[in-house]
């Protein structure tokens, strides 16, 4: 009798671990296929996927060894050269449908940083092929992971987990979408320096923003940033008419007074014939004079009206959790119960036979006392007999493949 | 997909043709009819025109405005015959479906105005994300408001030089002083709304609220000269069409 299968899972992830751990232990992607030709390698492991995104390092083992996690720990020791003991106690690990579980609610972005994020989906797919094509995927781990995205993507339809934007980076970008379209041919202006601020500019250039300007009061660091950005850098004491060839204005300066006042975007506005100015004031104390969000054409958002959007976001996919986690279950249940099944072929394939055996020897007795029966009544006493032996095995079969639900895990 | 708008205009499209087979042509010959046939081409006009312009965004706002008019409309009209026309029905549609298509356009560009004016209201009000995530941006709104004004007024223009043609040729129509007709006079009104409209939206130098606005109620009012033609029984076909295509009168 072989040792059963089991699925395990070993990792952590921003749940379980500092960025400083999870550094220590991500996977380089070029070194993926050694990893994974290691891990495969040890006795009883049949499949492996490795799963190292920068907020989880995970490695699923289906192995016919009670010893999957054991053999990934040590994986992970001797992989990264790490002493033993220094990083334990950072993993979770888990088993059997809690593992096929915790695949499902990963792939999903249940279990992300950024609740309902999509980008964890293509992550999965990108670490299920990479193991694929590495030959380190067999029939359970090709049906887990199919299973586990087209979980996700049931998620998503269900349920609004991921609808709405969870950055104030994609907040910018998304604002800026609905007034200008696209941003392709957009100019951005980058006023000051802050983190949030380049932020911000990174979203808008990554949704196709080209042409970028930055100010600072500094302007060696203003023509850094440019560079690093392929923008230009503007003076300071220029800002203002450079006001209205921006189309989106991101303004971060740690000024203690009004950077742009009401009078300069109106003429901007002005200077820009109609054309509609997006204006986003990320400075506290704020750099932009607040009522020139009356002005018709301007746009005017600060960090609060972004976070309060974001916020919005993360309150609505918090009350979708719940369904979501429902649709996890459901899915779960319906892989395991393939699993089972494929556990238990063996077994329902050597019951049939011994069966099958049985019918055939006392058929072959009882025919072998009547030579002289016509083939019709042959064929029809072969087919009852069939028949016979399908409905004995019938119930057997389902209860091997069912077992009771206390069974299950 | 918009399968629903997509199955009432085959259902319209079926009620017309049940109506062209009575009357043996084409359905006009009550007001209604007319409006019908306005209605049903407006109506298609959107459903065709959506996938290519990416119209689906201002479908909220364009079918329940669309439901308003039609309502207001088939009131409005009621089943007045109208007379039959001395020239052929080539100079019938020649006039009346350019009139109306452009119209159709006129109705585009008043979805799309109504849609940013919502729009604009929506984020500069700092509204939730999923309100204004669900319709289009502004400068889309007023791509669909110029390429619907660009493609509607010629139309609309030709179909009323069309009807004044119609007219002159056609001297028992009208009358020799066809133009002083207060059909005629209603219809001339609206195409210099229309007119007025399209230069200000062309040209680009009003702001894109303004326009909007505009637009709005240059439709408006071109659905008033709509009532005026009604309010004066005569010959002419709603918008102004030139009269005279009912066979009984």
């Amino acid at each position: 009798m072989t040792t059963p299968r089991t699925i395990q899972v070993v990792g952590l992830s921003h749940h379980t671990a500092p960025v400083e751990v999870r550094e220590a232990l991500a996977f380089p992607r070029a070194r993926l296929p050694e990893a994974l030709a290691s891990m495969r390698a040890a006795e009883g492991v049949e499949e492996v996927v490795i799963l190292s995104t920068c907020n989880r390092v995970e490695v699923y083992v289906c192995a016919r060894s009670a010893q999957g996690d054991a053999l990934a720990k040590s994986l992970l020791r001797n992989f990264h050269g790490l002493t033993a003991g220094s990083f334990e106690h950072h993993l979770y690990t888990q088993e059997g449908m809690d593992a096929v579980a915790h695949l499902f609610r990963v792939a999903a972005g249940l279990d992300s940083m950024v609740l309902g994020e999509t980008q964890i989906t293509a992550q999965v797919k990108a670490a299920y092929e990479l193991a694929a094509a590495e030959r380190t995927v067999g029939r359970v781990f090709h049906r887990l992971f199919q299973h586990s995205l087209s979980a996700a993507k049931r998620v998503r339809t269900c349920s609004g987990i991921d609808s709405g934007r969870a950055s104030v980076g994609s907040v910018a970008v998304q604002l800026a979408q609905r007034i200008f379209e696209t941003l392709t041919d957009r100019t951005v202006l980058l006023i000051g320096a802050g983190q949030i601020g380049e932020v911000v500019l990174r979203s808008l250039r990554t949704a196709g923003a080209r042409t970028t300007l930055v100010a600072n009061r500094t302007f060696s660091r203003a023509d850094a940033l440019a560079r690093e950005c392929g923008g230009s850098a503007v003076h300071f004491d220029q800002l203002l008419a450079n006001l209205a060839r921006a189309d989106i204005v991101i303004s971060s300066t740690d000024a203690p007074h009004y950077a742009i006042r009401r009078c300069d975007v109106e003429d901007a506005l002005r200077a820009r014939r109609g054309r509609s100015l997006f204006l986003i004031d990320i400075a506290v104390p704020r750099d932009i004079e607040p009522s020139a969000a009356e002005l018709a054409g301007c746009y005017l958002y600060n960090v609060d009206d972004l976070q309060m959007v974001v916020e919005e976001t993360i309150s609505r996919r918090k009350r979708e959790l719940n369904l979501c986690l429902a649709t996890v279950d459901e899915e779960t249940e319906k892989f395991m119960r393939w699993a089972r099944g494929l556990e238990v072929a063996p077994t329902v394939a050597e019951l049939r036979d011994s069966l099958h055996e049985v019918k055939r020897q006392e058929l072959n007795a009882l025919l072998s006392k009547y030579p002289d029966l016509p083939a019709s009544a042959r064929g029809e006493i072969e087919r009852t007999a069939n028949r016979l032996v399908n409905k004995i095995l019938h119930l057997p079969i389902k209860a091997l493949q069912e077992p009771a639900s206390d069974d299950h895990g | 997909m918009p399968y629903l708008a997509l199955g009432a205009v085959a259902f319209h499209a079926c009620f017309l043709i049940t109506r062209a087979l009575q009357v043996h042509g084409l359905p006009i010959e009550t007001r209604l009819d007319s409006v019908a046939l306005f209605l049903w081409l407006t109506a298609a006009v959107f459903v065709v025109a959506e996938g290519p312009f990416r119209l689906g965004g201002i479908r909220v706002v364009f079918w329940p405005l669309f439901a308003l008019c039609a309502i207001g409309m088939g009131i409005l009209s009621g089943r007045v015959p109208m007379d039959r026309p001395t020239l052929g029905r080539t100079w019938l549609l020649l006039h009346l479906i350019p009139v109306y298509a452009g119209y159709a356009g006129f109705a585009v560009a008043t979805g799309a105005g109504v849609t940013r004016l919502i729009q604009q209201r929506l984020l500069r009000g700092k509204r939730p994300e999923a309100l204004w995530a669900r319709l289009p941006s502004l400068a889309k709104l007023d791509q669909i408001g110029r390429v619907a004004v660009s493609l509607g007024f010629p139309l609309f223009t030709a179909g009323l030089a069309a009807g004044a043609i119609w007219a002159q040729r056609d001297s028992g129509l009208l009358g020799r002083a066809w133009y002083s007709d207060p059909k005629v006079i209603a219809g001339f009104a609206g195409w210099l709304i229309y007119a007025a409209v399209a230069h200000i939206r062309l040209a680009g130098k009003m702001s894109p609220n303004r326009a909007a606005i505009l637009t709005i109620a240059g439709f408006l009012v071109a659905l008033a000269t709509f009532g005026v033609s009604h309010a004066y029984p005569g010959r002419t076909a709603p918008f102004s069409a030139p009269s005279g295509i009912s066979s009984k009168t």
